[in-house]
C-alpha cells in the first residue's frame, strides 16, 4: 500500500509532477498512462525511492524517505525502463533480486533459491538460466529482469514499461504475469503507453496529464472518458465486444460519433 | 563461442599454489651471492653461516612478503574499482592514487630528503588525499561513474603538473621521481610492511563485505537502487577501500599500478564475474605475479637490479594485448 | 559523508605530523669525531663502497675493498677480489650482504642509497655516510679513515702535503672576477653553486659565483647570464663525454647571445676535465686547484 499526500516531485531541477492525493493498493494492477515525457517514469522512480520528493509518500504506513534501503526493497520492487546488459548469466541476474533478503554474509539459502526458480518459471526464463545476459534477445532480457523483480518478493511491484521490446505473445504473457501477481495479493503499478494491453489487465488507471494526475478511477470509467484520454494521450479507446479476446480494447482517434461528441464537450 | 571457464575452486587452488611456489622460489632461488643449497640450509635452520641467514631472512623474506602483499592489494584495489565504476579500464591510477602518491613522495624527498620512513607516510597520505579530492569534485558533478573518471583524470594531471613543477624548481629531486615512478621493492623492509599490512588487511575485509552489493552496480544504478542498494554510499565506500589498498601498496613499492589493471581483467577472462570470486582470485594472482616479477628483477642480471615495474610492463603488457586480441577474435 | 570527510582530514594531519616528527634529527652536520662505525675497523677489514668517490677514499687510506659499484671498478688499488655489487643507481643489497662487510661506505645523494642505508641499519651492518663538498671535508674524513687503518703516513702523503700545496697556491696569487659554472649532460643542464666542490675551489681562488645569491640563474636563463656577464664560464661534463659536449654546444654555443658574452669573446670558457672535477679529486685535490690556478694565471 502506497499513499501520497501533497507530493511534489522534481526532475532535473524543475517541478515535474504535483500530486495532491493518491494511493496504490495491494491485490490489484494500477496502470499509469500518459504521453511520453508526461512524468510516468518520474512518478515510478519517486515511488521506488530513487529520486527525492517533497510532501509525504507512505509505504505500508512508513514515510518512504525514512525507510532504510534494504527494508524499502523488501516492500517495493522496481523495474527500470532502461536495462543494461551486465556480464553475468540469467540465474545470477535473477538471484540479485534476493539481495535485500540475504543475511549478513549475503549468501543465498534454500528459500532464496526456490524463490528464484519460481520467479524464473513464472516469467518463462527457466530454460535460459545458464545463458549469459549478453546473448539474450531484447525480449528475453526483459523477461529475465522481470524475473529478478518478481524474485524480490515485495508486496508492491513498480514496473516501468515491462512490455517494451517484447513480441506480441510475450506481451500477452507479461499481462498474464501481472494479473497473476495481483491475484496473489500483490500490488502492481505499471507505467505504459500501450493502452489496449494495459487496460486489458488493470483494475484501476491513473492518467498523468499536465504535470499532475488528470484522472483516477476504475478502468471502465477511465475508458469511457474520451475527452480526458484525447487530451492526455491524443487517442481514446473503444471496448470491443466478443468472446476470448486477448485485449478487448482498440484504439480510436476519436473521430467517430461518440468520440466527436465527447471532444465537443471538452471544447465547450 | 563461449570462453571456457575454470571452476572457481580449482582456479583458487591454482592461484594459492602459484603464490606459495613463487614465495618459496623467492627465498631459495640462487645467485652468485648465495647458492640454492646454502639458501635451503639457512631456511631449514641448517649450518649455513650468518650472511646466508641474513640474506634469506633479512633481505629475501621481507622483499618477497612485501611483493606478495603489494601485488594482492593492488590487484584487489583494481578489481574493486573496476566493479564500482563498472569499467574494465579502471585501475587505482584512475582515482588519482598514483599521481597523488608520486607528488607527495616528491614533496617528502624535498622536505625530508634523508627520511625514508617519511616518504612512505607521505606517499600513503598523497594517494588518499588525491582520491578524496577526486571524489569531492565528482560529487559536485553528481558522483556518476563518468564524473568520477573525469575528475580522476583532471586531478591526476594537476598532481602530475605539481610534481613536474617541483622537479623543475628543485632539479635534485628528479632521481626521487624516477625511482618512485619506476616502482620496485629493493627498499622494502619489514618495518614498511608492518605499517602497510594492517591497512591492507582492513581493506581486504571491507572489500569482501562490499562485494555482493557492488555486483549489483553492473545492472545500472537505478536497478541497483531498486534492489535495495544505497548506490552512492556503496560506491563511495568502495572507492575509499580501493584507495586504502592501493595507497598502502604504493607507499611500499612505488608506482606499480599496472598490476591493478591487468590482474582483475585476466581473472575475469578466466572465471567470469561475481566480485567475491574474482576478488579472491585477483588477490592470489596479484600476489603471485608481483612476487615472480620481483624475483626476476632481482636475479635476472645479478648483481644489477631491474625495476620490477619495468619488468612487469614488459612482460605483462604484450600478454595482455595477446589475450585482448584473441578474445575479440573469438567474439566476432 | 561529513563524518567520513572529517575522519580523512584527521587521518591526513596525523600522518603529516608523524612524518615531520619522524625525520627531523636524521643527519648531523659532520661525522662525529670518532664515529662508532669505525671502531674495530682496520686496514684488513672487509669494506664495501657504493660509489667511486667514497671507494677511492678508503683505498687512499690504505684499505682494501671487497665490493664496489661498477663506476669504481677501474680505480687504482682495485684487485681481482673486489666484487661488483651492481650499478651506482641500483646496487644489490643481497650481494652487499653476501660479502659479509664490516663496513659499508656510501653517500646519501641517491635515493637508492638512502633505502639501502635503511635496510643495512635494519640488518645491523655498520654504515659510514660520507659527504664531501670541500677539501676540509676530505681532510676530516681521511683523518678518521687513516686513524682506523693506522696509516698516518698516508694521511701525511694524501692530506698534509696536499694541503700545504694548496695553501702555497692560494698564497701565491689571488684572482678577481666573476664566473658561472654549469654542469651539462645529454639530458639536463644545471647551474652549480658553492655546494659543489669545484665552485668552492674557484671561490677560494678569489672568484665570485654570479649564481650564488640568486635563484635567477637556476633555469640558466641566457638573459640573466648576459645581464651578469661573467668573466669566466666553467663547464663540467657529466656522462659519456661526446654526448655531453654535443648537448652543451646545442644548448649554448649556437645561441647568438652566448657569443656576445665577455667570457666567450675572450676565450674564457673552460671545459673542466672529468677526472678532477666530476668525481671528487680526493688525493689530487691540489692538482685540481693547480689546474684552475694555471688557467686563471695564464689569462
Amino acid at each position: 500500500m502506497i499513499e501520497l499526500v501533497d507530493v511534489i516531485i522534481s526532475y532535473r531541477g524543475h517541478d515535474a509532477l504535483a500530486i495532491p492525493e493518491a494511493s496504490f493498493g495491494n491485490g490489484k494492477v494500477t496502470a499509469v498512462v500518459g504521453r511520453n515525457g508526461s512524468g510516468k517514469s518520474t512518478l515510478l522512480r519517486a515511488l521506488a525511492g530513487i529520486i527525492p520528493y517533497r510532501g509525504s509518500i507512505r509505504v505500508d504506513g512508513d514515510e518512504l524517505s525514512g525507510i532504510p534501503h534494504r527494508e524499502r526493497a523488501r516492500r517495493t520492487a522496481y523495474l527500470p525502463q532502461t536495462l543494461s546488459t551486465p556480464a553475468m548469466d540469467v540465474a545470477t541476474l535473477v538471484g540479485h533480486g534476493r539481495f535485500s533478503r540475504l543475511g549478513p554474509l549475503r549468501a543465498m539459502g534454500a528459500d532464496d533459491r526456490s524463490a528464484v526458480q519460481r520467479a524464473m518459471e513464472l516469467t518463462d526464463v527457466w530454460e535460459l538460466r545458464d545463458r549469459p545476459v549478453s546473448e539474450l534477445s531484447g525480449g528475453e532480457r526483459q523477461r529475465a529482469y522481470l524475473a529478478m523483480v518478481v524474485a524480490q518478493d515485495a508486496p508492491m511491484l513498480l514496473l516501468d514499461e515491462p512490455g517494451a521490446h517484447l513480441d506480441v505473445a510475450h506481451r500477452r504473457d507479461v499481462v498474464r504475469i501481472m494479473r497473476r501477481l495481483a491475484d496473489e495479493g500483490k500490488g502492481v503499478v505499471v507505467a505504459s503507453h500501450d493502452l489496449p494491453e494495459t487496460f486489458a489487465v488493470c483494475n484501476e488507471a491513473c492518467v498523468i496529464n499536465r504535470g499532475t494526475i488528470g484522472a483516477w478511477g476504475d478502468t471502465g470509467s477511465i475508458v469511457e472518458n474520451d475527452g480526458l484520454l484525447l487530451d492526455a494521450m491524443g487517442v481514446c479507446v473503444r471496448r470491443i465486444e466478443g468472446d476470448g479476446l486477448l485485449f478487448p480494447y482498440a484504439l480510436s482517434d476519436g473521430d467517430d460519433t461518440v468520440g466527436a461528441a465527447a471532444a465537443d464537450a471538452v471544447r465547450e | 563461442m563461449r570462453v571456457r571457464r575454470m571452476g572457481t575452486v580449482s582456479a583458487l587452488a591454482l592461484g594459492i599454489a602459484a603464490c606459495a611456489a613463487s614465495l618459496a622460489a623467492s627465498l631459495v632461488v640462487g645467485t652468485d651471492a648465495l647458492s640454492v643449497a646454502d639458501a635451503l640450509s639457512a631456511l631449514l635452520g641448517g649450518d649455513a653461516g650468518q650472511s646466508a641467514r641474513l640474506i634469506v631472512f633479512g633481505i629475501r623474506l621481507p622483499r618477497a612478503l612485501a611483493a606478495a602483499a603489494c601485488g594482492a592489494a593492488l590487484a584487489g584495489s583494481g578489481a574493486l574499482l573496476q566493479t564500482a565504476l563498472n569499467n574494465d579500464l579502471a585501475s587505482p591510477g584512475v582515482m588519482g592514487v598514483n599521481a597523488g602518491a608520486g607528488m607527495f613522495a616528491l614533496i617528502s624527498g624535498l622536505l625530508f630528503p634523508y627520511a625514508v620512513a617519511a616518504r612512505q607516510l607521505m606517499a600513503f597520505a598523497g594517494a588518499l588525499a588525491a582520491t578524496a579530492v577526486v571524489y569531492a569534485v565528482a560529487r559536485r558533478a553528481g558522483a556518476s561513474r563518468t564524473s568520477l573518471v573525469l575528475a580522476g583524470v583532471a586531478v591526476s594531471s594537476l598532481a602530475t603538473a605539481c610534481a613536474n613543477a617541483i622537479v623543475t624548481m628543485w632539479p635534485a629531486t628528479v632521481t626521487d621521481k624516477v625511482a618512485f615512478s619506476l616502482g620496485g621493492l629493493q627498499g622494502a623492509t619489514l618495518q614498511q610492511l608492518g605499517f602497510a599490512a594492517p591497512m591492507m588487511l582492513v581493506g581486504i575485509v571491507v572489500a569482501y563485505a562490499l562485494a555482493p552489493g557492488l555486483d549489483l552496480l553492473a545492472l545500472g544504478d537505478e536497478a541497483a537502487q531498486g534492489l535495495g542498494l544505497d548506490v552512492r554510499r556503496h560506491r563511495a565506500l568502495a572507492i575509499v577501500c580501493a584507495a586504502l589498498l592501493a595507497a598502502s601498496a604504493v607507499s611500499v613499492c612505488g608506482l606499480l599500478g599496472f598490476v591493478g589493471l591487468i590482474v582483475p581483467n585476466l581473472v575475469r577472462m578466466a572465471c567470469g564475474p561475481g566480485l567475491r570470486r574474482s576478488l579472491s582470485l585477483s588477490l592470489v594472482s596479484g600476489a603471485a605475479l608481483l612476487t615472480v616479477c620481483d624475483l626476476l628483477a632481482r636475479v635476472l642480471f645479478f648483481p644489477y637490479e631491474l625495476p620490477a615495474g619495468l619488468l612487469l610492463s614488459l612482460l605483462g603488457a604484450p600478454f595482455f594485448i595477446f589475450l585482448l586480441v584473441r578474445r575479440r577474435g573469438r567474439a566476432s | 559523508m561529513r563524518r567520513i570527510r572529517a575522519f580523512v582530514a584527521h587521518l591526513l594531519s596525523v600522518f603529516l605530523v608523524l612524518g615531520a616528527l619522524g625525520c627531523t634529527p636524521w643527519r648531523d652536520e659532520r661525522p662525529p669525531e670518532l664515529p662508532v662505525q669505525l671502531e674495530g675497523i682496520s686496514a684488513s677489514s672487509r669494506v664495501v663502497a657504493l660509489s667511486r668517490s667514497v671507494g677511492e677514499l678508503w683505498l687512499l687510506a690504505g684499505g682494501k675493498l671487497v665490493g664496489a659499484t661498477d663506476d669504481a671498478l677501474d680505480l687504482e688499488g682495485i684487485s681481482q677480489d673486489t666484487a661488483s655489487i651492481g650499478s651506482l643507481s641500483k646496487p644489490s643489497l643481497e650481494q652487499i650482504v653476501a660479502l659479509e662487510p664490516d663496513l659499508v661506505m656510501l653517500t646519501e645523494d641517491l635515493s637508492a642509497h638512502r633505502e639501502i642505508h635503511e635496510s643495512l641499519d635494519a640488518l645491523g651492518i655498520p654504515v659510514l655516510v660520507v659527504d664531501i663538498d670541500s677539501f676540509d671535508d676530505y681532510a676530516l674524513v681521511m683523518e678518521l679513515l687513516t686513524e682506523a687503518t693506522g696509516r698516518g703516513d698516508l694521511y701525511d702523503q694524501d692530506v698534509t702535503t696536499v694541503a700545504a700545496e694548496i695553501d702555497a697556491l692560494l698564497a701565491a696569487n689571488r684572482f678577481e672576477g666573476t664566473y658561472l659554472a654549469i654542469r651539462t649532460s645529454a639530458t639536463k643542464n644545471k647551474v652549480l653553486k658553492s655546494d659543489y666542490f669545484a665552485c668552492d675551489m674557484l671561490d677560494d681562488l678569489g672568484l665570485t659565483n654570479i649564481a650564488d645569491d640568486s635563484s635567477v640563474f637556476d633555469e640558466l636563463s641566457l638573459e640573466a647570464i648576459a645581464e651578469a656577464d661573467p668573466d669566466w664560464i666553467f663547464v663540467v661534463l657529466q656522462g659519456a663525454g661526446d654526448d655531453a659536449i654535443a648537448a652543451y654546444r646545442e644548448a649554448f654555443e649556437q645561441n647568438p647571445v652566448w657569443s656576445e658574452l665577455t667570457a666567450v669573446c675572450e676565450g674564457h670558457v673552460v671545459i673542466l676535465p672529468k677526472d678532477l672535477f666530476q668525481y671528487k679529486p680526493n688525493a689530487r685535490w691540489a692538482e685540481a686547484y693547480y689546474y684552475l690556478y694555471r688557467i686563471l694565471d695564464e689569462a
